[in-house]
C-alpha cells in the first residue's frame, strides 16, 4: 500500500483574492473594449489603447486567475502544497497593482508608470514562478497535468522576457521592421504557450471529474501538448531566423511548419474534449460547463482563421484583430468564465459549510447562483463576440461599441453572480418547493 | 480464456451488453420503456443499477423466461440455461397494488415528471436524485414516469427510502417515496478490523461499510461520506471507493477525529478506510 501525499488546499483567502482582482481587470477590460472600438474599426491593432485593454484581459484577468487557480489545484490535482502561502500574497499584491500601472501607462504612453508597472509584474510573477516551481518539484504525481503547468510556466517567463524586448524597443526602435513579427510572437507565447497550455492541462483534471467521464482515454492531452509546445517554439524560432537575416524562404517555412503544429496541437485538444464529453454519465450540463463547448468553438474558429492570418499579414489588420478576438474573448475568456461557475461556488461551499457537511442539510452547489442569470450571461456574451467579429469585418465602430457594450453587460451579470455566491443566500430547494404547489393536482 | 458463462437473474444489464450489444434488442422487443436502453447515455445510468429480474418485470414476463431468451441468444442450450437458473429465486411480473395504497401518499408531495425525459431519450436519474436530494424529511417525492422504475426502489432503498407505486394508464406510472428509516449500508462485510489485519489484509474483506461514490460529482462523494461517518459505529470502518484521493475530505475527516488510511495503488480507483480515530481497537 502507497502513501500519497496528503496536501491541504489552502484557504478560500488566497485564490479568492486573486479571483476577485482577476474580475476587477475582466471589468476595466470589457469597458475598455467600448473605448477602444473606433480603433479597432480602423484595425489599429499597435495602438497603445489596444494594447493597454489587450493587457487587461491577458494580464490582468486570465493570468491572475491562472495564479488563483494553481494555488487550488496544485494540493488537489497533483498532491503537492504550496510551499510558501506569504509569497502568494506578495505576488498578487506585486502583479494587481502593476498590470493596473502598466496597463495605463502603456494606455497613456506614460513611460514611468509602464516601467514601475514592468517592474512589479516582473516580481509578482516571478514570486509565482518560484512558488509554483517549488510545489511542482516536490508534487509525488507527474502526469500530464504535470508537465503542463511546469511548461506553461516557462512560456509565462518567455512571454514576460519578449514584452520587456518590445518594450525596449519602444525607446530604441531595434526590432525596426520585425517590431510585428516579435509582437505576433509574444501574443502566440502568452496564449498558448501560457493560457491555452495551462487550460489543456486543466481540463485534463478537471473536465473527467465534473462530468463524471472517467472512462473516457485521455491519451490526446499528450498529443496536444506536445504539439502545442512544439508549435509555439517552431513558431519563435521562425521569427528568430527572420532577425538572424537567414533566408526569408527559410523563416517562411519554418512559421508555417509552427503553425501546422499548434493547429493540430488544438485539434487534439478539441477531439480530446469532445471524447470526455461523449464519455459523461450525466447528460445534462450545467451553465459553467455549457460554457466549455461554446468557447472550444470560438477556439476553433481562431484556429481556423489562423492561416488566413499568417498569409495575409500585416495587410489584413481588421482580419489579425478579429483573429485575436475569437481566440482570447470568445476561447480563452469564456472558458475561464465557465471555470469560475464551477470552481468558486465550490470554494465559497465548502468554506462555509464545512462544518455543517453530514451533520444536517446543506444547500446544493447549484443553490447558490442563478442557473438562469448565468445562462444568459453565456448567451450575451456569445452574442457580443460574434457580434464583435461581425463588427470588425465590416470595420463598424458602431455594431464594435454595441457589442462591446453587450459583452460589458455579459461581464455585469456574471460579476453579479460570483458577489451573489460569496455574500449572498442559497436558492433553498427552489426546485422542490416550487413544485410542492402543484402537489394538490397531482392528487 | 476462460469459457462463457450463462446469464443469471441477478446479473446487471451492464455486464450482460458487454458480452453482446445485440442482447439489447431481445430485452427492448419486450418493452417500449426498454426500447431507450439502445439510447447510449440512458444505457449507462440504467444498465449498471438495473438486474435482469427486474428487467423481467419491468417488461411483465417471468425472470426466467427472459434469462431463457438471452442465453439462447448466446447459443447456450435450453437444459443447460435451466440448471443456471435452478435455485435463483423466481420472481414474477409485479404490478403495483392500487387497492392497498398507503395513508402516506394522500399528504402534500413534491411532484417531479420525467415522462418527457424517458420519451426523449434523455436519462432522468440525475434529475431524480438531485429532488431527492432537496427532500426534507417531511416531505414525499412523487414521481411520475413512463414505466415502473424498479431499478430506482433499490437504489432509493439504500438511502432509507419506501415507495408506492400505482399504474393510471399506459406509460404513466404514479410513485410516491417517503424517508422511513436511516440509510442502509451498501455493503457489509467483516467484523471490525485489528491494527494487524488493517496491515495485512485486502481492504475490502476488512472494511464493514463499503461507499462507492465514482459515480458523483464534486462534491457529492464528500457529502455521502461525511453523512456515513455520522451514523458509522464506532466500532466499524467505511471503506470510501472514489477515481481519485479526495484531498479535500481529508482536512475535514481529521477536523471530525477520524483516522484514515489511503491505497492508490489500483488503476483508475482509490480506496480510503475511514474509522473512528478515538476508538480502543485501532491507533490513527
Amino acid at each position: 500500500m502507497s502513501a500519497p501525499a496528503i496536501a491541504e488546499s489552502p484557504a478560500l483567502r488566497l485564490p479568492g483574492q486573486h479571483f476577485v482582482v482577476a474580475l476587477v481587470f475582466l471589468a476595466l477590460g470589457s469597458v475598455g473594449l467600448i473605448w477602444i472600438a473606433p480603433e479597432l474599426a480602423a484595425g489599429l491593432y499597435l495602438s497603445p489603447h489596444v494594447a493597454g485593454v489587450t493587457h487587461c484581459f491577458t494580464l490582468g484577468w486570465l493570468t491572475t486567475t491562472i495564479f488563483g487557480a494553481l494555488y487550488q489545484l496544485l494540493p488537489v490535482a497533483l498532491g503537492a502544497r504550496i510551499r510558501w502561502k506569504f509569497l502568494g500574497y506578495v505576488s498578487l499584491w506585486c502583479h494587481g497593482p502593476g498590470v493596473a500601472l502598466f496597463a495605463t501607462g502603456v494606455a497613456a504612453q506614460s513611460l514611468m508608470l509602464r516601467d514601475a508597472g514592468i517592474a512589479l509584474i516582473t516580481v509578482g510573477i516571478l514570486c509565482v514562478i518560484i512558488n509554483v516551481a517549488s510545489s511542482l518539484w516536490v508534487a509525488t504525481k507527474r502526469d500530464e497535468v504535470w508537465a503542463a503547468i511546469a511548461i506553461a510556466l516557462f512560456f509565462l517567463s518567455s512571454t514576460l522576457a519578449l514584452g520587456m524586448v518590445l518594450a525596449r524597443n519602444l525607446h530604441t526602435g531595434f526590432l525596426a521592421a520585425t517590431r510585428v513579427r516579435v509582437l505576433g510572437v509574444h501574443m502566440h507565447v502568452a496564449m498558448i504557450g501560457w493560457v491555452l497550455l495551462m487550460i489543456v492541462g486543466i481540463s485534463h483534471r478537471l473536465l473527467p471529474m465534473f462530468l463524471l467521464a472517467h472512462s473516457a482515454s485521455m491519451r490526446l492531452t499528450r498529443y496536444a501538448i506536445g504539439l502545442l509546445v512544439a508549435g509555439v517554439l517552431t513558431l519563435a524560432a521562425g521569427v528568430l531566423c527572420g532577425l538572424a537575416h537567414l533566408p526569408a524562404a527559410a523563416s517562411t517555412w519554418i512559421t508555417w511548419a509552427g503553425l501546422a503544429m499548434i493547429e493540430g496541437g488544438i485539434l487534439c485538444y478539441l477531439l480530446q474534449v469532445r471524447r470526455v464529453f461523449a464519455a459523461r454519465m450525466r447528460p445534462k450540463l450545467d451553465a459553467g460547463l455549457l460554457h466549455v463547448p461554446v468557447s472550444l468553438s470560438f477556439l476553433a474558429a481562431s484556429a481556423l482563421l489562423g492561416p488566413f492570418v499568417l498569409h495575409g499579414g500585416i495587410a489584413l489588420p481588421r482580419l489579425d484583430i478579429a483573429y485575436v478576438m475569437l481566440g482570447l474573448l470568445g476561447g480563452l475568456t469564456l472558458f475561464a468564465i465557465g471555470q469560475f461557475y464551477k470552481i468558486v461556488p465550490f470554494l465559497i461551499w465548502i468554506a462555509r459549510y464545512r462544518h455543517e457537511m453530514g451533520r444536517k442539510r446543506v444547500p446544493a452547489l447549484a443553490e447558490l447562483y442563478s442557473s438562469n442569470a448565468a445562462h444568459h450571461g453565456l448567451v450575451a456574451f456569445t452574442v457580443a463576440v460574434s457580434a464583435l467579429v461581425a463588427g470588425e469585418a465590416f470595420g463598424s465602430t458602431l455594431v464594435l461599441r454595441a457589442a462591446a457594450c453587450l459583452f460589458s453587460f455579459g461581464v455585469l451579470l456574471f460579476a453579479g453572480q460570483m458577489v451573489r455566491v460569496a455574500f449572498g443566500t442559497p436558492i433553498h430547494a427552489a426546485g422542490a418547493e416550487t413544485t410542492e404547489t402543484r402537489a394538490a393536482v397531482a392528487r | 480464456m476462460t469459457a462463457p458463462t450463462r446469464i443469471l437473474q441477478s446479473e446487471r444489464l451492464q455486464s450482460v451488453f458487454e458480452r453482446d450489444e445485440r442482447l439489447i434488442d431481445i430485452i427492448a422487443s419486450h418493452s417500449p420503456a426498454l426500447a431507450k436502453l439502445r439510447n447510449s447515455p440512458m444505457r449507462r445510468i440504467m444498465a449498471r443499477v438495473t438486474t435482469v429480474a427486474q428487467a423481467a418485470r419491468l417488461c411483465g414476463i417471468p425472470a426466467t423466461q427472459l434469462v431463457d431468451e438471452l442465453n439462447a441468444a448466446l447459443g447456450f442450450e435450453m437444459s443447460d440455461v435451466s440448471i443456471a437458473v435452478a435455485g435463483e429465486s423466481q420472481s414474477t411480473p409485479g404490478i403495483a397494488d392500487q387497492a392497498t395504497a398507503p395513508d402516506w401518499t394522500r399528504q402534500l408531495a413534491v411532484e417531479l415528471d420525467v415522462r418527457d425525459d424517458l420519451r426523449n431519450g434523455r436519462e432522468p436519474f440525475s434529475r431524480i436524485m438531485a429532488a431527492v436530494a432537496l427532500l426534507r424529511p417531511s416531505n414525499v417525492l412523487l414521481l411520475r414516469t413512463t414505466f415502473e422504475p424498479v431499478p430506482l426502489f433499490a437504489v432509493l432503498a439504500k438511502r432509507g427510502f419506501e415507495h408506492h407505486a400505482e399504474q393510471r394508464g399506459a406509460e404513466d406510472w404514479l410513485v410516491w417515496f417517503r424517508q422511513s428509516g436511516s440509510p442502509e449500508p451498501v455493503t457489509e462485510v467483516s467484523a471490525r478490523p485489528t491494527p494487524e489485519s488493517r496491515d495485512s489484509g485486502s481492504e475490502a474483506g476488512l472494511a464493514d461499510v463499503v461507499l462507492d461514490v465514482r459515480g458523483l460529482e464534486p462534491p457529492e462523494p464528500m457529502v455521502r461520506t461525511l453523512e456515513a461517518l455520522e451514523v458509522l459505529p464506532q466500532t466499524r470502518t467505511l471503506l470510501h471507493v472514489n477515481v481519485r484521493v479526495p484531498q479535500l475530505l481529508l482536512p475535514i475527516l481529521r477536523e471530525r477525529g477520524f483516522g484514515f488510511e489511503i491505497d492508490d495503488t489500483r488503476v483508475g480507483e482509490v480506496h480510503v478506510r475511514i474509522w473512528h480515530a478515538q476508538a480502543p481497537t485501532v491507533e490513527a
